[in-house]
Protein backbone atom coordinates (compact mmCIF):
# COMPACT_ATOMS: atom_id res chain seq x y z
CA UNK A 1 0.00 0.00 0.00
CA UNK A 2 2.75 2.37 -0.98
CA UNK A 3 -0.35 5.03 -1.57
CA UNK A 4 -0.74 5.27 2.11
CA UNK A 5 2.92 6.49 2.48
CA UNK A 6 2.23 9.31 -0.01
CA UNK A 7 -1.52 10.12 1.78
CA UNK A 8 0.32 10.44 5.15
CA UNK A 9 3.32 12.56 4.02
CA UNK A 10 0.91 14.76 2.40
CA UNK A 11 -1.53 15.56 4.40
CA UNK A 12 -0.35 14.95 7.93
CA UNK A 13 0.29 18.33 8.56
CA UNK A 14 -3.11 19.38 7.25
CA UNK A 15 -4.96 17.14 10.14
CA UNK A 16 -5.07 13.67 8.78
CA UNK A 17 -4.23 10.36 10.57
CA UNK A 18 -3.98 7.28 8.54
CA UNK A 19 -3.75 3.93 10.09
CA UNK A 20 -4.06 0.53 8.45
CA UNK A 21 -5.96 -2.28 10.35
CA UNK A 22 -5.87 -5.86 10.48
CA UNK A 23 -7.35 -8.75 12.08
CA UNK A 24 -4.24 -10.86 11.31
CA UNK A 25 -1.39 -11.98 13.39
CA UNK A 26 0.92 -9.45 14.35
CA UNK A 27 4.30 -11.85 13.14
CA UNK A 28 3.20 -11.85 9.69
CA UNK A 29 1.87 -8.25 9.49
CA UNK A 30 5.07 -6.92 11.05
CA UNK A 31 7.02 -8.73 8.15
CA UNK A 32 4.79 -7.91 5.28
CA UNK A 33 5.19 -3.82 7.01
CA UNK A 34 8.74 -4.29 6.64
CA UNK A 35 8.62 -6.28 3.02
CA UNK A 36 6.27 -3.63 1.49
CA UNK A 37 8.14 -0.48 3.48
CA UNK A 38 5.05 0.73 4.86
CA UNK A 39 5.69 4.02 7.01
CA UNK A 40 2.67 4.67 8.42
CA UNK A 41 1.16 3.85 11.26
CA UNK A 42 -0.94 0.30 12.05
CA UNK A 43 -3.20 -1.72 14.72
CA UNK A 44 -5.10 -4.61 15.47
CA UNK A 45 -8.44 -4.87 14.66
CA UNK A 46 -8.68 -8.41 16.90
CA UNK A 47 -11.71 -10.47 16.00
CA UNK A 48 -12.85 -7.85 13.15
CA UNK A 49 -15.11 -6.29 15.44
CA UNK A 50 -14.69 -3.08 13.91
CA UNK A 51 -14.67 -4.18 10.37
CA UNK A 52 -17.69 -5.85 10.91
CA UNK A 53 -19.31 -2.80 12.65
CA UNK A 54 -18.28 -0.77 9.04
CA UNK A 55 -19.63 -3.28 6.52
CA UNK A 56 -16.41 -4.08 5.20
CA UNK A 57 -16.47 -7.86 3.37
CA UNK A 58 -13.47 -7.27 1.16
CA UNK A 59 -10.00 -6.09 1.67
CA UNK A 60 -8.45 -3.67 0.84
CA UNK A 61 -11.00 -1.42 1.70
CA UNK A 62 -10.68 2.35 3.01
CA UNK A 63 -12.74 4.34 5.32
CA UNK A 64 -12.72 8.13 5.75
CA UNK A 65 -13.80 9.52 8.89
CA UNK A 66 -14.08 13.23 9.69
CA UNK A 67 -12.84 15.24 12.76
CA UNK A 68 -16.68 14.99 13.87
CA UNK A 69 -16.26 11.08 14.12
CA UNK A 70 -18.39 10.63 11.18
CA UNK A 71 -17.66 8.13 8.20
CA UNK A 72 -17.74 10.42 5.12
CA UNK A 73 -15.93 8.08 2.49
CA UNK A 74 -15.92 4.23 1.90
CA UNK A 75 -14.56 2.18 -1.00
CA UNK A 76 -11.83 0.39 -3.01
CA UNK A 77 -8.84 3.18 -2.00
CA UNK A 78 -7.73 3.04 -5.48
CA UNK A 79 -11.36 4.97 -5.63
CA UNK A 80 -10.38 7.99 -2.81
CA UNK A 81 -9.05 10.74 -4.54
CA UNK A 82 -7.21 13.83 -3.29
CA UNK A 83 -10.10 16.11 -3.99
CA UNK A 84 -12.12 14.02 -1.53
CA UNK A 85 -9.66 13.53 1.45
CA UNK A 86 -9.12 17.70 0.69
CA UNK A 87 -12.62 18.07 1.11
CA UNK A 88 -12.99 16.69 4.73
CA UNK A 89 -9.93 17.96 6.18
CA UNK A 90 -12.09 21.25 7.63
CA UNK A 91 -12.02 21.76 11.29
CA UNK A 92 -9.36 19.04 11.36
CA UNK A 93 -6.66 19.33 14.09
CA UNK A 94 -3.45 20.09 12.22
CA UNK A 95 -1.20 18.51 15.53
CA UNK A 96 -2.53 14.59 17.25
CA UNK A 97 -2.93 14.88 20.27
CA UNK A 98 0.07 12.45 20.73
CA UNK A 99 2.63 15.04 19.01
CA UNK A 100 1.29 18.11 21.29
CA UNK A 101 4.07 19.42 22.95
CA UNK A 102 4.63 19.15 26.67
CA UNK A 103 3.05 22.68 27.78
CA UNK A 104 -0.14 21.85 26.29
CA UNK A 105 -0.56 18.38 27.85
CA UNK A 106 -3.36 19.91 30.17
CA UNK A 107 -5.39 20.45 26.25
CA UNK A 108 -4.50 16.87 25.02
CA UNK A 109 -5.67 15.54 28.28
CA UNK A 110 -9.05 17.35 28.14
CA UNK A 111 -8.94 16.05 24.54
CA UNK A 112 -9.09 12.76 25.04
CA UNK A 113 -11.33 13.37 27.41
CA UNK A 114 -13.45 15.10 24.94
CA UNK A 115 -14.17 18.06 27.27
CA UNK A 116 -13.69 20.93 24.44
CA UNK A 117 -14.51 23.51 26.62
CA UNK A 118 -11.59 22.38 28.99
CA UNK A 119 -9.12 22.11 25.83
CA UNK A 120 -9.81 25.33 24.67
CA UNK A 121 -9.36 26.99 28.47
CA UNK A 122 -5.93 25.04 28.84
CA UNK A 123 -4.78 26.31 25.23
CA UNK A 124 -6.16 30.08 25.95
CA UNK A 125 -3.02 29.84 28.64
CA UNK A 126 -0.42 29.33 26.15
CA UNK A 127 1.96 31.37 24.22
CA UNK A 128 1.87 30.04 20.92
CA UNK A 129 -1.97 31.29 19.76
CA UNK A 130 -2.29 28.72 17.43
CA UNK A 131 -3.86 26.06 19.18
CA UNK A 132 -6.56 27.22 20.43
CA UNK A 133 -7.37 28.81 16.83
CA UNK A 134 -7.43 25.13 15.62
CA UNK A 135 -9.53 24.46 18.09
CA UNK A 136 -12.08 26.84 17.84
CA UNK A 137 -12.16 26.16 14.07
CA UNK A 138 -12.72 22.38 14.80
CA UNK A 139 -15.65 22.66 17.37
CA UNK A 140 -17.15 25.56 14.65
CA UNK A 141 -17.30 23.02 11.71
CA UNK A 142 -18.41 20.17 13.33
CA UNK A 143 -21.68 22.77 14.70
CA UNK A 144 -21.64 24.11 11.21
CA UNK A 145 -21.65 20.22 10.17
CA UNK A 146 -24.92 19.81 12.73
CA UNK A 147 -26.62 22.81 11.29
CA UNK A 148 -26.37 21.68 7.73
CA UNK A 149 -27.27 17.91 8.81
CA UNK A 150 -30.63 19.35 10.42
CA UNK A 151 -31.21 21.93 7.68
CA UNK A 152 -31.26 19.11 5.20
CA UNK A 153 -33.31 17.16 7.29
CA UNK A 154 -31.34 14.40 8.26
CA UNK A 155 -32.76 14.31 11.61
CA UNK A 156 -30.54 11.05 12.45
CA UNK A 157 -27.71 12.36 12.02
CA UNK A 158 -28.63 15.69 13.59
CA UNK A 159 -29.70 14.07 16.83
CA UNK A 160 -27.29 12.07 17.69
CA UNK A 161 -24.41 14.80 16.72
CA UNK A 162 -26.17 17.49 18.69
CA UNK A 163 -26.75 14.98 21.90
CA UNK A 164 -23.06 14.15 21.77
CA UNK A 165 -21.79 17.67 21.23
CA UNK A 166 -24.20 19.47 23.57
CA UNK A 167 -21.84 16.68 26.31
CA UNK A 168 -18.51 17.39 24.65
CA UNK A 169 -19.00 21.42 24.41
CA UNK A 170 -20.76 21.94 27.99
CA UNK A 171 -19.12 25.14 28.54
CA UNK A 172 -18.76 26.85 25.31
CA UNK A 173 -21.70 28.47 23.31
CA UNK A 174 -21.65 25.55 20.68
CA UNK A 175 -22.79 23.73 23.13
CA UNK A 176 -25.93 25.69 24.14
CA UNK A 177 -26.56 25.62 20.24
CA UNK A 178 -26.21 21.74 20.01
CA UNK A 179 -28.57 21.57 23.23
CA UNK A 180 -31.26 23.99 21.71
CA UNK A 181 -30.99 21.95 18.63
CA UNK A 182 -31.49 18.36 20.03
CA UNK A 183 -34.34 19.51 22.39
CA UNK A 184 -35.86 21.24 18.84
CA UNK A 185 -35.76 17.07 17.26
CA UNK A 186 -37.05 16.26 20.17
CA UNK A 187 -40.30 18.51 20.09
CA UNK A 188 -40.64 17.73 16.52
CA UNK A 189 -43.33 14.92 15.44
CA UNK A 190 -41.91 15.32 11.84
CA UNK A 191 -38.75 14.85 12.69
CA UNK A 192 -39.29 12.07 14.48
CA UNK A 193 -41.20 10.12 11.96
CA UNK A 194 -38.05 10.64 9.18
CA UNK A 195 -35.85 8.98 12.20
CA UNK A 196 -38.07 6.32 12.20
CA UNK A 197 -37.49 5.82 8.55
CA UNK A 198 -34.00 6.87 8.65
CA UNK A 199 -33.26 4.00 11.47
CA UNK A 200 -35.23 1.36 9.37
CA UNK A 201 -32.52 2.17 6.24
CA UNK A 202 -29.59 1.83 9.16
CA UNK A 203 -30.98 -1.79 10.14
CA UNK A 204 -31.21 -2.66 6.07
CA UNK A 205 -27.74 -1.39 6.04
CA UNK A 206 -26.25 -3.51 8.82
CA UNK A 207 -28.07 -6.91 7.47
CA UNK A 208 -25.54 -8.99 6.01
CA UNK A 209 -25.55 -9.77 2.52
CA UNK A 210 -23.88 -13.00 1.29
CA UNK A 211 -26.16 -14.21 -1.35
CA UNK A 212 -27.81 -12.91 -4.76
CA UNK A 213 -31.27 -13.82 -2.65
CA UNK A 214 -30.17 -11.53 0.49
CA UNK A 215 -29.88 -8.39 -1.72
CA UNK A 216 -33.34 -9.11 -3.58
CA UNK A 217 -35.13 -8.75 -0.06
CA UNK A 218 -33.19 -5.75 1.13
CA UNK A 219 -34.24 -3.99 -2.10
CA UNK A 220 -38.09 -5.32 -1.56
CA UNK A 221 -38.01 -3.52 1.57
CA UNK A 222 -36.18 -0.35 0.63
CA UNK A 223 -38.19 0.08 -2.14
CA UNK A 224 -41.49 0.14 0.88
CA UNK A 225 -39.60 2.50 2.99
CA UNK A 226 -38.60 4.59 -0.62
CA UNK A 227 -42.65 4.73 -0.65
CA UNK A 228 -43.60 5.18 3.23
CA UNK A 229 -41.18 8.19 3.57
CA UNK A 230 -41.22 9.91 0.06
CA UNK A 231 -40.00 13.16 -0.30
CA UNK A 232 -37.53 12.74 3.01
CA UNK A 233 -34.05 12.01 3.67
CA UNK A 234 -35.21 8.53 4.72
CA UNK A 235 -36.41 7.59 0.91
CA UNK A 236 -33.39 9.26 -0.33
CA UNK A 237 -31.21 7.03 1.74
CA UNK A 238 -33.42 3.70 0.82
CA UNK A 239 -32.96 4.71 -2.57
CA UNK A 240 -28.72 5.29 -2.41
CA UNK A 241 -28.77 1.88 -0.78
CA UNK A 242 -30.97 0.36 -3.47
CA UNK A 243 -28.79 1.23 -5.81
CA UNK A 244 -26.11 0.08 -4.63
CA UNK A 245 -27.50 -3.24 -4.11
CA UNK A 246 -28.65 -3.25 -7.75
CA UNK A 247 -25.03 -2.49 -9.14
CA UNK A 248 -23.18 -5.07 -6.98
CA UNK A 249 -26.38 -7.48 -8.71
CA UNK A 250 -25.81 -6.26 -12.32
CA UNK A 251 -21.76 -7.28 -11.79
CA UNK B 1 -19.13 -28.02 -13.43
CA UNK B 2 -21.30 -24.26 -14.91
CA UNK B 3 -23.32 -23.99 -12.15
CA UNK B 4 -20.32 -24.20 -9.79
CA UNK B 5 -18.36 -21.71 -12.00
CA UNK B 6 -21.76 -19.68 -11.46
CA UNK B 7 -21.85 -20.28 -7.86
CA UNK B 8 -18.07 -19.26 -7.48
CA UNK B 9 -18.51 -15.59 -9.47
CA UNK B 10 -21.83 -15.33 -7.45
CA UNK B 11 -20.10 -15.43 -4.04
CA UNK B 12 -16.95 -13.31 -5.79
CA UNK B 13 -19.19 -10.79 -6.46
CA UNK B 14 -21.10 -10.64 -2.98
CA UNK B 15 -17.42 -10.63 -1.24
CA UNK B 16 -16.83 -7.54 -2.75
CA UNK B 17 -17.57 -4.40 0.00
CA UNK B 18 -20.49 -2.06 -1.44
CA UNK B 19 -18.68 1.05 -1.62
CA UNK B 20 -20.18 3.39 0.93
CA UNK B 21 -21.80 0.87 2.70
CA UNK B 22 -21.11 2.84 6.32
CA UNK B 23 -20.98 5.99 4.95
CA UNK B 24 -23.09 8.62 7.20
CA UNK B 25 -22.32 6.41 10.42
CA UNK B 26 -20.84 8.11 13.28
CA UNK B 27 -18.34 5.81 14.70
CA UNK B 28 -19.19 4.80 18.47
CA UNK B 29 -16.43 3.71 21.06
CA UNK B 30 -13.23 2.18 18.84
CA UNK B 31 -11.33 -0.63 20.65
CA UNK B 32 -7.78 -1.67 18.48
CA UNK B 33 -4.93 -3.23 19.99
CA UNK B 34 -1.25 -2.72 19.04
CA UNK B 35 -0.54 0.62 17.35
CA UNK B 36 2.50 0.91 16.11
CA UNK B 37 4.71 3.16 13.91
CA UNK B 38 2.50 5.71 15.32
CA UNK B 39 2.45 7.88 18.64
CA UNK B 40 -0.73 7.17 19.20
CA UNK B 41 -1.67 4.74 21.54
CA UNK B 42 -5.54 3.93 20.75
CA UNK B 43 -8.26 5.18 18.43
CA UNK B 44 -9.04 7.91 21.14
CA UNK B 45 -5.49 9.85 20.42
CA UNK B 46 -6.92 10.50 17.01
CA UNK B 47 -9.29 12.91 18.35
CA UNK B 48 -10.33 15.64 16.10
CA UNK B 49 -8.39 14.34 13.14
CA UNK B 50 -9.55 13.35 9.76
CA UNK B 51 -8.72 9.90 9.93
CA UNK B 52 -8.19 7.27 6.90
CA UNK B 53 -8.73 3.71 7.93
CA UNK B 54 -7.69 1.15 5.67
CA UNK B 55 -8.58 -2.33 5.90
CA UNK B 56 -5.81 -4.66 5.02
CA UNK B 57 -4.17 -8.29 5.26
CA UNK B 58 -0.75 -9.63 4.56
CA UNK B 59 -2.22 -12.09 2.24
Amino acid sequence: MPHLNELDEKYASRGLSVIALTSEGAGQTEKWIEQNGAKYGYAYDKGGKLSRELGVSGIPNAVLVNPAGKVVWQGGPTGLTDDVIEQHLGGALATPVFEMPKEASAVAKSLRARSFAKAISAADGLQDPSLKQSLEAMVAAQIEALKAAHADGDFLTASETAKRLAKEMNGLDAGVEAKAIAAEIGKDSAAKRVMKGQKAVRKLQDAPVKQPKDAAELIKKLRKIESKFEGTIAARDAADYRGRLEDMMRR
Amino acid sequence: MRNLLLGIAALAMFATPATGQSVGKTLGKVELDGFTQTGARSYDDLVGRTVLIEFFAYW
